[in-house]
């Protein structure tokens, strides 16, 4: 049983706490933290970590798929099947949400384990990520940061092998969110760290050491969720991990972003893990869970093709005012998101095209196109075509920076390109995490996955999130500049 | 494509149109009956029971359906009830469509006086840019704003031919000189290069003065055959050719669509110049009213309807040879740069000023002796165009 793959994902931005704490006149605190933009949500992020994660492994392959996150935007409807979808994996697999903790990944990486090791499945995809409010005008909107990891559970060989777990189930002082509740509300840190959060993960660890006769100068890395750097410290000092062995955070770059930062502390590991390396895996809410884990020096391939998660962080452009973030979020309450109404039949019906992002290609001509297929566009025969699925990549042919959405006035205008696909085709997408003035023909463009809008008609029952396709300015241009 | 075709089997008897504008104190019905019975006075109509008598049916242009649905609209409007009513929707050339389907009644000798009317009521509901983005198009898939996806054809034209902004302010410039004496136009005041360039942007490329306003507004006209034209009308006009072009909605889906053409215009231009018998449209056409709704479009069309080759546009526009003395002059009343963009009024709208033109009583703007005339229309994300040609009874 081992991870056979991995994946991490960041938002292309952050905020600096100084920003905050001008806005706010709280004390100032050093760092960043990392922010979603204003159309992603954690369907989307689990959506990109995902396809990294899936980057050199054959889609059907695939059996199951469990997404973890306490900020899931559906409440009831599986979030894991719509991923499931958007991802293009086999429709016979397992699913399933994982929620209401940050301990949830970890949680989800214990039950792949059992499944597989019963035999059930081969390859799990565990898919987790996390955008937490915190209420503004609170010292919480220093600590809360967003981001996205995956990891593939297999019963192949892979990067690690999983040789067990254990795990703590506490109902003691911690984080809560009430179903009325916008915001997660916690009693003070102090006491849920000393009541809740060091008694659980130390006792995770301890029992995962004694079941596996470790000793502390045998563990090589250890990576664990920690509310704040001092008290993942505490943890490290309890539990006398070697210094070098103690995995950062990235607390002063991220924050705390909740649910999938014991992956994501995890994929800095699989960046250089070397053969018969000692492993620690601990997530929290609630209690904990240890995993423990042997390095099988397998990594480096794959680690080629994985965008690092030092190189993401540098990669993250800078808010230039607190204000932005506020608006982004929607937590400015005369600011509305984009709605629209869309009926929950045509999502479904539609599902190939607007979630799986595929178009034709014509058996008579050859013309790539979408969204329409019955009839060709360019030379009119009539069903007699293949599905082609849509390349991620393309160059701008015409473009126009819209300051009209949804017939409202923004300052701010939104880039709509029209695309020329790589190996043919075009489509329309708005470009997001750009900035608009820097717009041409010409650009390199990826295609991303991301809410268009946020739904629409409450009383007839169609406001399911517009989920759909943008790009942005394509990561292979901004490395060559 | 049939061998009778239009020309020269319908005339023009009466023509009406409403101030254009901001007509916050008038509703569809004022609007209606204001260019309504401007119309069936010119064809001298004495009172409702004549207009009754001879108005067989009605074909009536609108897009939205605030504005109304179905032919009640005129019905009630115009208290004609009991007579064929039509509402005709095809995006910008609704009112033109209304017109074109009002001709083949008469052509086809089924009745023998109709009218074809537009009216749209657009100011009711705000005015940032049209409304009813929201509801259009595929719900989860993005639609731009009908600025942006003219900044399509204006970018990608700037692009291939190094066309600036200024070249686009030229075409406010010109319609906004020609509005000006134009009792019926909404805006009446001159600007200049400056003020084109430096207004606030709305799609970029396009400011606000490279926009059509929002305007409500409407526009009738009174059709009959040439035969009985001269029992109603002496001043009659003569309609030589009518057609209309549908392309894709969605033009950025198709792999060889090139943005520096509108292939509907391209199409209804050929069909009818075929029609009308026109083969150098330079040199025949006097005026033509071209659907600016933004200043790329009037420059794009003026290539696509023959005035000019591809590219040549700004050129012949700084020139002068689309002034009102030009070669051809377009857009004499202005435009939809002065009488705003009231969807469903507009074909009518500058079908009536082409009949004011040729029968030389224009009430802005005189092209001297005009032969034949133009109207044309496009609409959606250019994909649908009418052009109708008009001239004297021979």
């Amino acid at each position: 049983m081992s991870i056979k793959s991995w994946g991490t994902y960041l938002p292309g931005y952050k905020l600096p706490r100084k920003k905050i704490g001008e806005a706010w006149d709280f004390p100032i605190v050093p760092g960043t933290k990392s922010v979603a933009n204003y159309d992603e949500d954690s369907i989307t992020m689990a959506v990109e970590a995902g396809l990294e994660c899936l980057k050199g492994i054959d889609l059907k392959s695939v059996d199951g798929l469990f997404f973890a996150s306490t900020t899931a935007p559906y409440a009831e409807k599986l979030n894991a099947s719509l991923i499931t979808t958007v991802l293009d994996l086999n429709d016979d697999i397992l699913t399933n949400d994982f929620l209401g903790t940050t301990r949830a990944a970890t949680t989800a990486l214990r039950v792949a384990y059992d499944t597989i090791k019963a035999g059930d499945a081969k390859n799990i995809l565990i898919v987790t990520s996390d955008k937490r409010d915190p209420e503004p005008l609170t010292m919480y909107e220093y600590a809360f940061g967003d981001a996205a990891a995956s990891v593939l559970v297999s019963s192949e060989p892979g990067i690690a092998n999983i040789e067990g777990y254990y795990s703590i189930s506490t109902n003691t002082v911690g984080p809560y969110r009430r179903s009325f509740d916008e915001f997660v509300r916690t009693f003070e840190i102090k006491v849920e760290t000393k009541l809740n959060y060091t008694d659980s993960m130390v006792r995770a660890f301890k029992g995962l050491m004694e079941k596996f006769e470790l000793t502390p100068d045998k563990v090589d890395k250890a990576a664990y969720y920690a509310p704040d750097p001092r008290f993942h410290g505490t943890i490290a000092k309890i539990m006398k991990f070697d210094k070098k062995a103690v995995v950062d955070p990235l607390w002063m770059d991220l924050s705390n972003v909740g649910t999938p930062l014991p992956f994501i502390s995890l994929a800095t590991v699989f960046e250089k893990v070397k053969e018969g390396q000692n492993i620690l895996l601990g997530g929290y809410g609630d209690g904990a869970d240890a995993f423990y884990l042997t390095g099988t020096g397998s990594g480096k391939e794959l680690s080629k093709d994985r965008m690092k998660v030092k190189k993401r962080i540098r990669k993250q452009k800078t808010l230039d005012n607190y204000n932005t973030y506020l608006k982004n979020r929607y937590l400015v309450k005369s600011k509305k998101p984009l709605t629209r109404k869309a009926s929950p039949v045509l999502i479904w019906r539609e599902a190939l095209r607007v979630h799986k992002l595929y178009g034709i290609k014509c058996k008579n001509c050859g013309a790539v196109q979408y969204p329409n297929w019955r009839a060709c566009m360019v030379c009119g025969a009539k069903d007699n075509w293949e599905l082609y699925k849509l390349p991620r990549h393309g160059t701008i042919y015409t473009f126009t920076l819209d300051h009209l959405i949804g017939a409202e006035y923004f300052e701010t205008p939104v880039p709509r390109c029209v695309i020329e696909l790589d190996g043919g085709g075009r489509i329309l997408l708005n470009m997001t995490d750009c900035n608009p003035y820097e717009v041409k023909i010409g650009d390199k463009v990826d295609i991303i996955f991301r809410k268009l809008h946020e739904g629409g008609d409450l009383e007839q029952h169609q406001n399911m999130i517009g989920y759909y396709y943008k790009c942005k300015p394509s990561v292979k241009k901004a490395e060559a500049e | 494509m049939g061998k009778k075709g239009i020309r020269d089997r319908v005339a023009i008897i009466g023509g009406g149109a409403t101030k254009f504008g901001e007509r916050w104190d008038m509703g569809v019905e004022d609007l209606l009956i204001e260019a309504g019975y401007e119309a069936f006075n010119d064809a001298g109509f004495k009172d409702h029971d004549e207009i009754e008598n001879t108005i067989e049916a009605i074909w009536l242009g609108n897009q939205y359906w605030f504005t109304g649905l179905a032919g009640v609209t005129a019905a009630d409007s115009l208290k004609l009830y009991g007579k064929p009513i039509t509402r005709v929707e095809n995006f910008c050339a609704s009112g033109m469509d209304a017109f074109r389907n009002a001709c083949f009644a008469v052509a086809s000798g089924v009745n023998d006086v109709v009218l074809a009317c537009g009216v749209e009521k657009l100011m009711d509901e705000g005015s940032s840019g049209l409304p009813g983005f929201k509801q259009m198009g595929h719900p989860l898939l993005p639609l731009p704003s009908a600025p942006a996806m003219f900044c399509f054809a204006a970018t990608r034209s700037f692009h291939e031919h190094g066309w600036t902004k200024e070249d686009l302010a030229r075409v406010a410039v010109k319609n906004h000189k020609n509005g000006v004496k134009h009792p019926k136009a909404h805006f009446r005041r001159a600007i200049t290069i400056e003020d084109a360039m430096n207004a606030p942007m709305i799609a970029d490329p396009l400011g606000r003065y490279d926009c059509c306003a929002m305007s409500d507004g409407s526009a009738a006209l009174v059709i009959t055959t040439p035969e009985l034209a001269p029992s109603f009308n002496s001043d009659y006009i003569i309609v030589k050719a009518n057609a209309v072009a549908v392309e894709t909605a969605t033009p950025w889906y198709d792999p060889k669509f090139d943005f520096i053409k509108f292939p509907a215009t391209r199409r209804a231009a050929e069909l009818a110049y075929h029609e009308a018998g026109v083969t150098n449209p330079a040199q025949e056409i006097s005026l033509a009213e071209v659907h600016d709704c933004f200043t790329i479009t009037e420059l794009l069309n003026c290539q696509d309807l023959g005035f000019c080759e591809i590219g040549e546009a700004p050129t012949k526009l700084k020139e002068g040879f689309f002034n009102v003395d030009g070669q051809v002059a377009v857009n004499p009343s202005g435009g939809l740069k002065c009488f705003g963009h009231p969807i469903g009024a507009t074909g009518c709208r500058m079908i009536w000023e082409c009949y004011k033109q040729l029968q030389g009583k224009a009430l802005g703007e005189q092209v001297k002796d005009p032969n034949l005339a133009l109207a044309h229309n496009l609409g959606g994300a250019y994909s649908v165009c009418s052009v109708t040609i008009l001239g004297h009874p021979d």
